[in-house]
């Protein structure tokens, strides 16, 4: 086990094009840190350049206290799941898992007492002497996961393990991986898009957008106090509200026309913000001076989410979640009332957010 | 009856075309072989050939040419194989890297194939032939060795037969070892190296087994075209010289139909070659479970 450590990190591909700019990352050692971010937020870069597939344009990269920047993978002491498996279909579950050992020509019984062992732990037991072909996209994933365990690493990748998995083969692997690393302790950095995932699994998480660095903290942290629009937007689903060029004053501050209280307003400098507001923290309320018109209600099951847009001159879109037996349908305009301590303030140009 | 007529009329009508190709140049030949090597059909008996049973395959064997013909030929199989496995396999792994000017390379690496065998044999024994040939210049001038009696020597005549056929052989596999090469994953080789493979042993251990299923009927043709390739041996040697001594069993039935017009006898020799490679066939693909649905991956 150990931490890792980016320094100064810098990757430009051919034609000049950069993905990562100056970037630093500390990942704890035995944390389980997750990056999350849009397709080509540079996050699977990251990783390979962790696991060693890329290189650096700039920048250093350790492994515990070993400057491993220019190190090749197999001296890295990592292991890698990928997104499509990689398992080696010529070669049966055991050996896909015995092979980084086969390769470091360990003794034939501590490969078999290995192997077993990360077998029984992922309850793989019965497919050891079945072919990849024969297995089915779980045990797939379970086989290759035994092939990062065996290893006994200092670090351990995932590359978007889950990604072509099925819904509930995924929140079953979800839960156990984060088992799996309770146990084991190591290391492990984990690239998902799926901000789910990044919720639910990761000690912190990491989020990336355009090679640069968004906000690093623990789930809800980042979910309570996103550190600017992008990320406030990103984390959560249905994602959150945003109310451009919100005027506000001393009293509070003025939504499409309708004045709204703000309690601990006087901590927000007068001016123009863009507000944000979670799903969850509307609700319907028919004295509300706010009102909205409905476009779509989406029943879940446990709660629906009703879509619509502002009366007023802007017309902002609204997503409220609500419970499942709303009194709402299509074409109805309907009241709404919200939790203005709830409310996010961002600077309307930088997109930072706003202390209150 | 009608019915059954009626019913599979059209597919019967749609197949009879090749039905009548493959009877007249493969099921008649084949049978037409069979009858023959049991006659003592030869150019005193062109107009009555008489039926002699077993005689002639009685004959090939007594006969002590058979087990040298024969091991030459599978000498000459397996080093030819050999070479265009082991080279197609080489070369395309070298194209398949991100080498600059991989299309150029690729288009001359290809073209020994695209060539007529006929002129392929002849310019190659042009280039042999010990006092002017381009390769004794090369090797008495540019590395002051011996001039070697390519033609004239038994092991060399068949030595240059062997190069001659290599050079025209190794594309084949190298075109099907680029296309297998092109369909593993990329991820597979990065596992490995995370998982502490070097180059050698990625080669080893994923790029030759992943190949397997691509090159196992490729190798099992490869084997059956170089077992019966007539043109090379017979234009290179000029007809298995010197002294008959340069013969593969193809060639050797070629002379004794040809030049000798032992019709029944080489007809017998044909079938046990036919016999011969059938067999071979039959072990290779059950030992390299080709015949097996889905064992080889």
């Amino acid at each position: 086990m150990a931490e890792v450590r980016l320094e100064k990190v810098e990757k430009i591909y051919a034609q000049d094009k950069r993905v990562l700019h100056n970037l630093d990352l500390q990942v704890r050692d035995g944390e389980f840190l997750v990056l999350v971010g849009p397709s080509g937020c540079g996050k699977s870069t990251i990783l390979r350049i962790i696991a060693g597939l890329e290189d650096v344009t700039d920048g250093r990269l350790l492994i515990g206290d070993r400057d491993v920047t220019s190190v090749p993978p197999r001296e890295r002491d990592i292991a890698m799941v990928f997104q499509n498996y990689a398992l080696y279909p010529h070669l049966t579950a055991f050996e896909n898992m015995a092979f980084g050992l086969r390769i470091r020509k360990r003794p034939k019984p501590e490969i078999e007492s290995k192997v077993r062992e990360a077998a029984s732990l992922l309850s793989i037991e019965p497919l050891l002497e079945k072919y990849p072909k024969a297995l089915s996209g779980g045990e797939r994933q379970r086989v290759a996961l035994g092939r990062a365990i065996v290893r006994d690493p200092q670090v351990f990748l995932f590359d978007e393990p889950l990604s072509n998995l099925d819904a509930k083969l995924r929140s079953e692997m979800r839960a156990e991986i984060t088992g799996l690393h309770r146990r084991l302790g190591v290391t492990t950095v984990y690239v998902t898009h799926d901000q789910v995932e990044a919720m639910t699994m990761g000690q912190r998480i990491v989020v990336l957008n355009g090679g640069v660095i968004q906000q690093i903290g623990p789930p809800l942290e980042v979910y309570n106090r996103p550190a600017n629009r992008f990320v406030a937007g990103f984390i959560g689903n249905p994602g959150m509200n945003f109310f451009e060029q919100v005027r506000v004053g001393e009293r509070g501050m003025d939504l499409g026309g309708v004045p709204v209280e703000l309690p601990g307003s006087s901590s927000i400098p007068a001016g123009e913000f863009t507000l944000g507001l979670r799903p969850e923290s509307l609700s319907l309320d028919p004295e509300s001076p706010l009102r909205m018109r409905v476009d779509l209600v989406e029943p879940t099951g446990g709660e629906a989410f009703v879509y619509g847009q502002l009366e007023s001159e802007n017309g902002h879109r609204v997503i409220m979640k609500a419970p499942s037996d709303v009194q709402a349908a299509v074409g109805d305009v309907v009241g709404f009332r919200f939790d203005p301590g709830k409310a996010h303030f961002f600077d309307a140009v930088s997109g930072d957010r706003i202390e209150r | 009856m009608t019915t059954w007529i009626s019913r599979y009329r059209v597919p019967y009508a749609l197949l009879l075309p090749t039905g009548l190709v493959i009877g007249l140049v493969i099921l008649y030949p084949f049978f037409y072989n069979l009858w023959l090597s049991m006659t003592n059909m030869s150019l005193y008996h062109i107009n009555d050939p008489a039926f002699v049973g077993l005689r002639n395959y009685g004959e090939i064997f007594k006969e002590s040419e058979l087990y040298s013909v024969l091991g030459k030929t599978i000498i000459w199989t397996v080093v030819n194989v050999f070479f265009h496995v082991a080279l197609g396999i080489a070369l395309a792994v070298l194209l398949n890297e991100g080498i600059r000017g991989k299309g150029i390379f690729r288009a001359l690496l290809i073209l020994p194939w695209a060539m007529p065998q006929y002129i392929v044999a002849l310019t190659w024994r042009g280039m042999f032939s010990y006092e002017y040939g381009s390769i004794n210049l090369m090797l008495t001038r540019w590395f002051g060795l011996e001039a070697v009696p390519w033609l004239s020597d038994a092991f060399w005549a068949f030595a240059a037969a062997t190069i001659t056929n290599i050079w025209l052989g190794f594309p084949f596999m190298m075109v099907i070892a680029l296309g297998g090469l092109q369909s593993i994953p990329k991820e597979l080789y990065e596992a490995a190296e995370i998982d502490g493979a070097g180059a050698w042993q990625r080669f080893w251990r994923i790029t030759l087994p992943m190949l397997k299923p691509i090159m196992v009927p490729a190798v099992s043709l490869g084997a059956i075209w170089t077992f019966n390739n007539l043109n090379v041996i017979w234009l290179v040697t000029r007809g298995g010289q010197p002294a008959d001594s340069s013969h593969i069993l193809v060639t050797y039935v070629y002379k004794a139909a040809f030049t000798y017009y032992r019709y029944g006898y080489a007809a017998a020799f044909s079938v046990v070659i036919f016999l011969i490679l059938f067999g071979f066939i039959i072990w290779y693909l059950n030992r390299t479970g080709a015949l097996q649905d889905g064992v080889a991956r």
